[in-house]
């Protein structure tokens, strides 16, 4: 619910605008040139011309027209109505004598009347012009400085209302379509005034228990009636204006009006007023904060001092509207109203306006001094020089000039500065301690030290209910300070930290506008959010990445915080950050020697697992290397136990995935074949059976492996390859070729069911088989190019006839080709042969 | 939610304000020349306010500037002589393009001078029923009432022409006059003043003002009005004759003579030796004087019978002087010319000129000293007489005059109170005034 309010703040704004345009249309059309008698007309009278007042010292008076006359006709013409009134003063000239025929309850009268230039007023309506734009202003820059706060929206209203009011009912207005507009305008803004006082008083200082949320569950069924039907409070002074003309035309009545209102009106007006200040005085028993009871007290004070003489004077000494007693006594005091109000929401809400005007005053009376010392300077110079040759020189007033600018500011900063030290010593505090709290944030290296002195020590400085601090965990946001009833995590939404990075990456949330319509991820988060009390949001973040967010509650009781302190909060925000990722990144690099250091020990862990020698049967030789990618890698060769003497058989597997995970499915794989191999010396059913072990553990990872071991004769190559690629032999002749394999070669893990099935294959003395990891022939040149099984075959060929000498020789090559430089996966080679002498054995 | 449909309802609310002021009027005219429609409109108003000269030029213009201009031709046609050109340039027009309002008044006019099949009434009802608040058929409609003498809707419709149409002065003057017929002075008085303020340079506001004022005892101002008249018109005739009757009224018999002597001198009074006006004033002059005997010689012989053998003095005279016979012959000449207008259907006359016989009876009673009987038939011919405008406003003050003196004679004095509490409320000052020689208390 809270964050629809800015939408709410936006429209009023909106509203704003509207009114205050129409409010200089009303000033400006005074200045339109237009012959004008100084009758006001009755507005809510349109086919005849009823007095209603008249300007004194105008044409109208000095000629003897009365309020409460009918003007049948204007310069020989009999008036249809206003607008006819209107159309033949314009074809009048300015400074014509007119003839008014007048119909008075004696009978019939004709008075000359001479036209004059409209003025722009008597005393009372220029007073009325500057105190309505003192209301909007003051309204405004409550609305301004706290947007989201209900009595501050009800505020504005009520000083547009009175705005609109006091310059556009209370001018001299005359018959032509504009003032008939301007003039019902101001008669509605009459009419919206006392609903609207009635509001700000149940509002102020804080929401009276009939509008507020306890009320609405209450048992008592008045107040939950109430509290979903008093808006049409709003309705009836309208109801009651429009019902009191209605109610006379039915009975063909003239109805009694009293300074363009019906008497229902003002009786209403009194009523409502009244039982404003009742709910004022029973609101204040409920307040316990002697400082909000202090702000209530200027409300009433301005209510009564301000609204009550106008009220009196209007009701029981309306003739006198227009005359000087009347502005003394009726008009002048209601710029207590705006005033006091403001003083009341604006000081109750710790923004010191004292501290506003004082410090504007002092700009203004600063330059104003600084412009006399100049001036005195200026005399002084031309006193002293003058008769003299610089003085004559036409250079000497260019040079006096901009000596004056260039010194004219630096001077009146530095006094404006001795000034702000000595009278703004509360905000110049605050200052301090944000710049103290951001100096001691900066030099932070421990999070959890940062942290404590955002979450701990800024409430305390801005005296805000709680902080709390989201960091980035992956794809979200997690809580690491705060109070229990904020979400523990909240999730990472681009569109909020877009927006908040164009807002200097502070915002209120009821200044998120727009967005809130945009993103509903972002609306619903930000809705959950202000139901805990949370009103501004702030993004932490460097230029390198995205660190977390803070929230912040408003002050204690329904406050929220100021702008000025806003750019305090952003400037400490980016100190903040910079700490934050400071320690963030000290934090991980710990953690990165550490996993180093842990990765080291798995590496030399995974390094013994491989065998420092392989053992094959007489006659034959073999050779293994295993090259991880990372410190720990997913390949690997191994030994297996041997079935009887002679029948030695050896595996290399390549783990799909690599570093820890890698490694982890390795030494699993490595452990589960050697468990397996002592019972089944098999390799098909060696290798069904580790398919099902592996792809028991349900992670879906699989390992390619290939399984070198001799046939029982001990005379044949037996093999099975399982996902790893086509094993290389190499004649004793020097031809390369793939060796045949079974159609099921799936690597194991990979499946439920393995369909395995070991081959057999002659060989020849001197014939080589190689088996290798597809890291082999993937390893890539500096420019991407693959190593490729052709080069490989050709390494093969051309390379010695011995395993190790075969293996060396295929890693050379693979070195030279990447140059050493990035491995992008582990390699694994097994190269074995058989020497002459074994037909011999 | 509250904030935003209170801003959402100020918006509106200032909208529907706004736009008020400004709505357009809609077409009444239809002119392609904006210059002759400017024109064509000050005609109008002249025509409203019985400004003719004025208007025939305005006219004039607006038909130069616009030969098609139907509304133009058809305003020179109807109100001026002389334009029969353009009442024929009407029976051909093609009214297809214009307002209703212009088609129903071409129709009208046609249908009002016979030149086409339509029967006017048809055509005003059938227009009225369209436009009910368009001021020229309600004209048409109170006009009708007028000529008809149905005093009580025309004053209604003239009233209903003014609340759209107020400068239209004939509608003021008519309803002043139905006003003065009631017996509501100061309405009268207002509507005579609202016709002065709207034509101050026309002679007829103040004639009709200086004649009201006369009737109530306001000599003084009544003189002024009567020469203001006289001034913007110096042969108004009726001015003359109003100022005649205030001196008799004042007594001021000297002067009220050499007035008739200046009204004789205007060749446009002609007309009033015909109806015997001098002869009759003169005589008037004399019975004030208390000369019965010569104001008799005065009237006997041609000035009687420049009066159609009857009038009200030469009666009066002659039963006071104890010519009853040549009094009877009076009577039966006035009422053969009662018979002979009762055919006319106009109820007003028949009602004055039966006032005027009671009258005579009752003042044949008061002679024969039966003023009981007397007091009676002046109490009859009292509630036959309104306040109409000129003489016969001055003959109902006349038989009250009379009529008091009877009661007074009868020794009714309580009546007689109550009469002259009446008399003196209309004019104070007539009672003391006014000389009844032959009646003296």
């Amino acid at each position: 619910m809270a964050w629809k309010l800015p939408n709410a703040a936006s429209l009023l704004l909106v509203f704003g605008l509207m009114v205050l345009a129409l409010s200089a249309l009303s000033i400006a059309d005074m200045f339109v040139p237009r012959p004008y008698d100084g009758v006001v007309p009755r507005s809510d009278v349109s086919d005849r011309v009823v007095v209603q007042e008249v300007i004194s010292g105008s044409g109208a008076a000095r000629g003897g027209i009365l309020p409460g006359d009918v003007i049948l006709g204007i310069d020989h013409d009999v008036l249809l109505g206003s607008r006819h009134a209107a159309r033949l003063l314009n074809e009048a000239r300015i400074g014509d004598r007119v003839l008014y025929l007048i119909k008075r309850p004696s009978g019939l009268e004709e008075l000359w009347v001479r036209l004059d230039r409209r003025r722009i007023g008597d005393g009372t309506f220029l007073y009325s012009s500057l105190l309505g734009f003192s209301f909007f202003g003051i309204g405004l820059f409550v609305l301004i400085r706290q947007p989201g706060l209900r009595a501050s929206q009800v505020f504005f209203l009520l000083c547009g209302q009175f705005m609109l009011f006091l310059i556009c009912r209370l001018r001299p207005a005359s018959y032509s379509g504009v003032d008939a507009f301007l003039l019902n305008l101001g008669t509605l803004a009459f009419l919206m005034l006392p609903p609207t006082f009635l509001h700000f008083y149940l509002l102020f200082p804080r929401p009276a228990w009939l509008l507020s949320t306890e009320s609405s569950s209450s048992w008592w069924p008045l107040a939950r009636l109430w509290n979903r039907f008093w808006p049409t409070l709003y309705v009836l002074p309208v109801a009651v204006f429009a019902g009191s003309f209605l109610w006379a035309r039915v009975l063909e009545k003239e109805l009694a009006l009293f300074n363009g209102a019906p008497l229902a009106s003002w009786w209403l007006l009194a009523l409502f007023i009244v039982l404003g200040l009742l709910a004022l005085r029973a609101n204040s028993r409920r307040l316990k904060n002697p400082r909000e009871r202090r702000g209530l007290v200027w409300v009433l004070v301005g209510s009564f001092f301000g609204l009550l003489p106008f009220l009196v004077s209007t009701l029981m000494f309306a003739p006198y509207r227009h005359s000087e007693a009347f502005f003394v006594f009726g008009v002048m005091p209601i710029v207590l109203v705006p005033f006091t109000f403001a003083y009341g929401i604006v000081r109750f809400q710790l923004l010191d306006i004292q501290v506003i005007l004082r410090r504007s005053l002092l700009y203004t009376v600063t330059t104003a001094l600084v412009t006399g010392l100049y001036a005195g300077g200026i005399a002084t110079f031309n006193a002293l020089f003058r008769g003299s040759e610089l003085a004559a020189s036409g250079y000497f007033p260019i040079f006096l000039a901009l000596a004056i600018v260039l010194l004219f500011d630096p001077l009146r900063r530095r006094i404006q500065e001795l000034i702000d030290r000595f009278f703004f010593a509360g905000r110049s505090r605050l200052e301090r301690a944000m710049v103290e709290l951001g100096e001691a944030v900066t030099i932070q290296v421990d999070l959890q030290a940062v942290v404590e002195e955002l979450v701990e020590r800024l409430p305390k400085i801005l005296e805000l209910r709680f902080a709390a601090l989201y960091l980035l965990r992956g794809y979200r946001l997690e809580r690491v300070a705060g109070p229990g009833s904020l979400p523990t995590t909240l999730p990472l939404l681009p569109e909020l930290q877009k927006h908040l990075r164009s807002r200097a990456r502070l915002s209120r949330i009821d200044q998120l506008g727009t967005l809130l319509l945009r993103a509903p991820k972002v609306a619903q988060m930000v809705e959950t959010l202000a139901e805990t009390g949370v009103e501004v949001i702030g993004d932490l973040a460097s230029r390198r990445r995205h660190l977390g967010m803070v929230l912040l509650s408003g002050r204690e009781g329904q406050i929220g915080l100021e702008h000025d302190e806003l750019q305090l909060l952003q400037q400490l925000l980016q100190q903040a950050s910079l700490a934050l990722e400071t320690s963030l990144l000290l934090d991980e690099r710990a953690q990165k020697a550490e996993l180093d250091r842990e990765m080291e020990i798995a590496a030399t862990i995974q390094a013994q697992l491989l065998p420092d020698e392989l053992r094959f049967a007489d006659g034959w030789g073999i050779a293994a290397s295993c090259r991880p990618a990372r410190i720990v890698g997913g390949d690997f060769y191994a030994q297996l136990p041997p079935s009887s003497v002679g029948h030695e058989a050896v595996i290399f597997g390549d783990v799909a995935g690599k570093s820890v995970s890698g490694a982890l499915m390795m030494m699993a794989a490595h452990e589960a074949l050697h468990a397996l191999a002592m019972t089944e010396p098999d390799p098909a059913a060696l290798f069904s059976l580790a398919n099902r072990r592996l792809y028991a553990l349900g992670k879906r990872n699989f390992v390619a492996l290939g399984y070198f071991g001799l046939s029982d004769d001990g005379r044949r190559l037996r093999y099975l390859i399982a996902g790893q690629p086509v094993p290389v032999l190499r004649r004793v002749s020097g031809e390369v070729e793939e060796v045949p394999l079974s159609p099921y070669r799936i690597p194991i893990g990979a499946l439920a069911h393995g369909g395995y099935r070991a081959l057999e294959l002659d060989l020849e003395p001197g014939d080589m088989v190689i088996g290798y990891s597809d890291g082999v022939v993937e390893a890539r040149s500096p420019s991407g190019e693959i190593f490729g099984e052709e080069r490989l075959l050709q390494v093969i060929a051309e390379a010695p006839p011995e395993p190790e000498a075969m293996i060396r020789s295929i890693l050379e090559e693979i070195d030279g080709f990447s140059r050493q430089g990035l491995q992008y996966d582990d390699m694994t080679l097994v190269a074995l042969v058989r020497h002459p002498e074994a037909d011999r054995c | 939610m509250l904030i935003r449909g209170g801003v959402l309802v100020w918006g509106a609310a200032i909208l529907a304000l706004g736009c008020q002021p400004w709505s357009p009027e809609p077409k009444e005219w239809t002119s392609r020349s904006p210059e002759a429609l400017e024109s064509f409109e000050g005609g109008v108003e002249d025509l409203s306010k019985a400004y003719y000269s004025d208007a025939l030029e305005k006219f004039q213009r607006a038909l130069e500037l616009d030969p098609e201009f139907v509304a133009a031709r058809f305003f020179l046609a109807a109100n001026f002589p002389g334009h029969s050109d353009d009442l024929a340039w009407l029976t051909r027009a093609d009214l297809a393009e214009v307002t209703p309002r212009e088609r129903f008044l071409v129709r009208y006019e046609l249908a009002g001078r016979g030149l086409t099949t339509d029967d006017p009434s048809d055509v005003l009802q059938e227009f009225a029923a369209e436009q009910p608040e368009d001021p020229f058929a309600i004209r048409a409609r109170c006009d009708l009432l007028w000529e008809a003498q149905s005093w009580e809707e025309s004053e209604r419709c003239y009233r209903e022409l003014l609340r759209l149409h107020p400068n239209w002065v004939m509608a003021q003057n008519r309803l002043g006059l139905l006003a003065l017929a009631r017996g509501r002075f100061e309405e009268a008085y207002e509507h005579f003043l609202t016709y002065r303020y709207i034509a101050p340079d026309q002679a007829n506001p103040y004639q009709s003002m200086g004649e009201l004022l006369t009737l109530l005892g306001r000599y003084e101002e009544a003189e002024k009005a009567l020469v203001q008249a006289l001034e913007i018109k110096d042969d108004f005739c009726e001015a003359y004759r109003v100022r005649v009757k205030l001196r008799g009224f004042q007594g001021r018999f000297r002067e009220a003579t050499e007035l008739l002597e200046q009204m004789r001198e205007v060749s446009a009074c002609q007309i009033y030796e015909e109806w015997g006006f001098f002869c009759v004033m003169e005589a008037w002059h004399l019975y004030q004087s208390g000369d019965s005997e010569g104001a008799w010689n005065r009237l006997e012989g041609s000035c009687l019978e420049r009066r159609r053998g009857f009038d009200l003095l030469a009666h009066r005279t002659a039963v006071m002087t104890g010519r009853r016979e040549e009094a009877q012959e009076i009577e039966r000449a006035l009422a053969a010319y009662a018979e002979e207008i009762s055919t006319l259907s106009l109820p007003i006359y028949h009602e004055f000129y039966r006032a005027v016989l009671d009258h005579m009876h009752g003042l044949e009673h008061l002679a024969d000293g039966d003023f009981g009987t007397a007091a009676e038939l002046f109490a009859a011919a009292d509630g036959r007489l309104g306040y109409w405008g000129g003489e016969r406003a001055s003959f109902k003050v006349f038989n009250r005059l009379n009529w008091l003196r009877a009661l007074e004679l009868d020794g009714r004095a309580e009546e007689a109170l109550a009469l002259r509490e009446t008399i003196d409320h209309v004019n104070p000052r007539i009672v003391d005034e006014y000389p009844l020689p032959d009646l003296d208390r």
